[in-house]
């Protein structure tokens, strides 16, 4: 073959599709198949990653039709098969494959240590999970695309409810499979409605076609698009299974899922969005995106700062990210419609890049968290603590992630949020007040909730990680986290500093295909090498070349090295810390997940409507000296827009099927008796309508 | 037009599937519904051989191998020695009496010929009248299988319509049909598979087989 397309297709294709076999099937000793099967699956996202990049460098798009005469149609069919592996689908890709790549290697040891059943079939559903991941970047019709995206959904409520033993994950698990049904109806929706708009099934065909469609018939393709892609990427208000489901799951499965799997709806979104409907945007879908991402922001980042389940805060960070995504998703919509196109190359290019900076951070602290939470037996902030001094390499590889997801530099978080920024400050230039006022308005929420952020991830580090152990289980940790599973964080770690320091390594790859997608010229945002600023609109905001900054930044830490190891005036004395002449300080009295929260509860009261019980201590009233006698206090937080949204939906659901379920009589003859009638009123339907020509 | 003495038996054999299919809506015993369907599968294999030879299609000779072993002689035998095995009373009851079930079995052929007849010139074998007699037997076996109380009865209709979506296969996709007919053929050893394991698990659960007990797992 001449092309290293098909080839590398194929290799990585075959290399899933063997590992999800060997893991599966295998009858061999269970350890050795899930390493077989893992090993398999690093070598399909291996050959994935190279695709991805050779695409990226060669440009354009490759095409490759799925026609077996006999078995499968071929051309304009709408059951024609189609793999088409554009710019944007190879950003995706090679996503994927960096972060599967990155995760299957922790997998080894995750597996080893933290999962107790059923590891070989574990292992190749993940196999299975990366195939159709890479089918949904890579395929060109909506057949083919459907079948990916549900794929993709089935095998991942398999992981999600690996540990089905426990009743909470079974119902964790249904309760995302409900949900994704549902946005799977809605993707459905908006691609059968696009293809029978443009009269063709494939992505490539449909873009030169949507001009002749009206308005209104985008903007119900965009609503759709917008709820079932909105849904799988969790934005608020249809997050609702993502803080339910990622902690349920196994967490290299969550690091995948939370990393790669809710980008799948971003891509989605941008596929529909901009690649297809890109020319015909109108302003209201711009400022509909930015509005629901500023609110996913905000909703999630202050939900993160309550939870004492170390996971679900992290589940609560991503939807908050997914927030920052589609808020400069609509960001670039709204330039789009406004016709700037250069402007919402920069809005695109920040959504782009945070997509894949959280698909590395957010997947490095589930893995840090898998191996804190595996080692001590729960999830559970309170019940942490003190892992720091067992556990040196995954604290400093977690403390990495927290510090890049807080956005701080030289971490790759910061670029994307920076970029968001320039972007939303240039509506200045723009001369429409309502986009000025509106976009004003999201810089304040971009801060705040990028502020609250670290607010969160000074808790899930300091709470788990620093003091000392507050249960025996957490004194109890002895080792850290086996080599791979470390190995598997510092690659991602190392690609957030890399991506932080030098993000022109991504910036420039990212240039060309963002320009094709707004329909500008080419925008060249990956010339400023090392050292050089960062992409910024005309003369206007701030310049920043994040290079320095991280030079100064390493200056200053060797500085205060040097001066520390120097010899002082006052020779440094260590002792036990100041107990405020108290007894010896214990666990007890160390800062707690909610005691830490306590501030943030208090000032937004009015959004967690938290309910706080205290309880007198026993056998003792009243206050005695300086010390409160309080012995117990929780605090319940209402969890918002779960029951007000949903609830009665699923009433008015369950009202409609009872109705429904009077047909189901239960007797299998009744049953079969429908069938004939169905079948004998579509026949006389059939004489009826195309009796006369047959 | 004049039809050849190939055509003229094709349509007496076809004739034989259609009656063997309406005999079985009026007869009251289990065995003779086996014994009407080998007989129908019989029937179905002679449809085959005739076809492969009047049409010149050599591939369907193996199509009537593969009926005339699995559907005449395994899945009757088969379905002969799980009612003995499992003791089931040999009588057919039904919920339509039989003489409603006869005047529904002429409905259907009646419905078959009135919509699908029209179709006929679309069929590779314009002769026989094949494609009203395939849909009849699917109408009849899916009623079959609907108005009789036993499970084993549904297993019966479920085979019967089998053959009549074979049947269709036949006359509309002659020639280039191996991999269908080879599908179906393999459906039909799974159905017969799965209505085994049915039968023997619901005599295991409820001592019966009639298939009304099943109203108790309504939930």
């Amino acid at each position: 073959m001449t092309s290293p397309d098909l080839l590398l297709l194929a290799l990585s294709v075959s290399a899933f599709a063997a590992s999800t076999l060997a893991g599966l099937v295998d009858r061999g000793e269970e350890p050795r198949r899930g390493r077989v099967s893992l090993g398999l699956a690093l070598l399909g996202a291996g050959a994935g990653g190279v695709w991805a990049a050779w695409r990226l460098v060669e440009g354009g798009t490759w095409t490759l039709d799925l026609a077996l005469p006999g078995f499968t149609p071929s051309g304009g069919a709408p059951t024609a098969l189609q793999v088409s592996i554009g710019p944007l689908g190879s950003v995706f890709l090679l996503l994927e494959s960096v972060v599967g790549g990155a995760v299957l290697l922790a997998s080894l040891g995750y597996l080893r240590e933290h999962v107790h059943e059923r590891r070989g079939s574990l292992a190749g559903m993940l196999g299975l999970f990366l195939l159709s991941l890479e089918l949904v970047v890579t395929s060109g019709t909506v057949f083919l695309f459907m079948v990916a995206w549900e794929g993709m959904t089935l095998v991942s409520y398999f992981l999600v409810v690996h540990e089905h033993g426990s009743w909470e994950v079974r119902r964790a698990g249904l309760f995302y499979l409900v949900m994704s049904h549902v946005a799977g109806a809605a993707v459905l929706t908006s691609l059968l409605l696009l293809a029978v708009g443009t009269g063709s099934w494939t992505f490539a065909g449909m873009a030169p076609e949507v001009s002749h469609l009206g308005g209104w018939w985008t903007g119900a393709i965009f609503l759709a698009a917008t709820l079932g892609f909105g849904t799988k990427a969790g934005l608020v208000p249809l997050h609702v299974w993502l803080p339910e489901a990622h902690p349920a799951a196994p967490s290299n499965v969550s690091a995948l899922m939370s990393g790669v799997m809710i980008k799948m709806g971003v891509y989605g979104l941008v596929l529909v969005g901009f690649e297809i409907l890109g020319p015909t945007a109108s302003l209201w879908w711009g400022f509909l995106l930015l509005v629901l991402g500023a609110t996913s922001a905000l909703v999630g980042v202050l939900n993160a700062i309550a939870q004492q389940d170390l996971k679900r805060l992290l589940a609560f960070s991503s939807v908050e990210n997914v927030g920052i995504i589609f808020m400069a998703l609509g960001v670039a919509l709204v330039f789009l419609s406004l016709g700037l196109p250069a402007l919402a190359g920069l809005a695109l290019l920040a959504a782009l890049f945070h997509s894949f900076s959280h698909g590395l951070f957010k997947s490095l602290l589930f893995l840090g968290a898998g191996a804190a939470t595996g080692a001590v037996g729960t999830r559970d902030m309170e019940r942490l603590g003190g892992l720091a001094r067992p556990m040196p390499s995954t604290s400093l590889l977690f403390l990495g992630g927290a510090l890049a997801i807080s956005a701080l530099p030289p971490f790759n978080g910061f670029v994307g949020e920076w970029l968001l920024f320039q972007a939303l400050f240039a509506s200045f230039t723009t001369g429409s007040l309502a986009t000025e006022l509106t976009f004003t308005a999201a810089a304040g929420v971009l801060a705040l909730a990028s502020g609250l952020a670290a607010y969160a991830f000074v808790k899930a580090f300091g709470v788990s990680f620093l003091a000392h152990p507050r249960t025996l289980e957490a004194a109890a940790v002895k080792a850290d986290a086996p080599g791979t599973m470390r190995g598997g964080m510092a690659l991602l770690l190392g690609l957030c500093l890399l991506l932080g320091v030098a993000p022109f390594l991504l910036l420039g790859p990212l240039s060309a295909p963002v320009a094709g997608l707004v329909g500008a010229p080419a925008l060249d945002y990956g010339s400023g090498g090392p050292l050089g600023e960062l992409p910024r609109p005309g003369s206007q905001g701030g310049s920043l070349a994040i290079g320095v900054v991280a030079l100064l930044l390493a200056g200053g830490i060797l500085v205060a090295w040097v001066l520390r190891r120097a010899p002082s005036v006052v020779a440094a004395r260590s002792g036990p810390t100041w107990d405020c002449g108290m007894d010896a300080p214990t666990a007890r009295m160390e800062y707690t997940a909610s005691g830490y929260a306590q501030p943030m509860m208090r000032l937004f009261a009015g959004f967690y409507r938290a309910r706080p019980h205290t309880e007198p201590a026993s056998g003792a009233s009243g206050r005695s000296g300086v010390l409160s006698r309080i012995g117990r206090y929780e605090m319940e937080v209402e969890y918002p827009l779960l029951g007000e949204l949903f609830l009665p939906l699923s009433r008015g659901v369950e009202r409609l099927g009872s109705r429904i379920s009077r047909l189901q009589s239960g007797g299998i003859h009744t049953y079969l008796g429908y069938m004939v009638l169905t079948l004998v009123v579509l026949l006389i339907l059939l004489r009826i309508a195309g009796g006369g020509s047959p | 037009m004049s039809l050849g003495p190939g055509q003229q038996l094709l349509e007496v054999v076809a004739a034989v599937i259609l009656v063997t299919a309406w005999v079985s809506l009026v007869h009251r015993r289990l065995d003779a519904l086996v014994g009407l369907y080998a007989l129908q599968s019989a029937a179905m294999a002679g449809v085959a051989v005739l076809v492969a030879y009047l049409y010149d299609a050599p591939l369907l000779y193996l199509t009537a191998a593969t009926i005339a072993g699995l559907n005449a002689v395994i899945v009757p035998r088969v379905l002969l020695r799980i009612r003995r095995d499992l003791e089931i009373p040999g009588e057919v009851n039904m919920f339509v009496s039989v003489r409603t079930s006869a005047l529904a079995g002429l409905g259907c052929l009646l419905l078959a010929e009135l919509v699908v007849g029209p179709l006929t010139p679309l069929a590779q074998i314009p002769a026989a009248g094949l494609l009203p007699i395939s849909v009849t037997v699917v109408l009849i076996g899916l009623f079959l299988a609907a108005t009789r109380r036993k499970a084993f009865t549904q297993v019966v209709g479920m085979l019967e319509m089998a053959n009549g979506v074979f049947l269709a296969g036949l006359a509309l996709t002659f020639g280039l049909g191996l991999l269908l007919e080879l599908g179906v053929a393999a459906n039909l050893l799974i159905l017969a598979i799965v209505g085994r394991l049915f039968l023997y698990r619901m005599k295991d659960s409820f001592d019966t087989v009639d298939a009304d007990t099943l109203r108790a797992l309504e939930g």
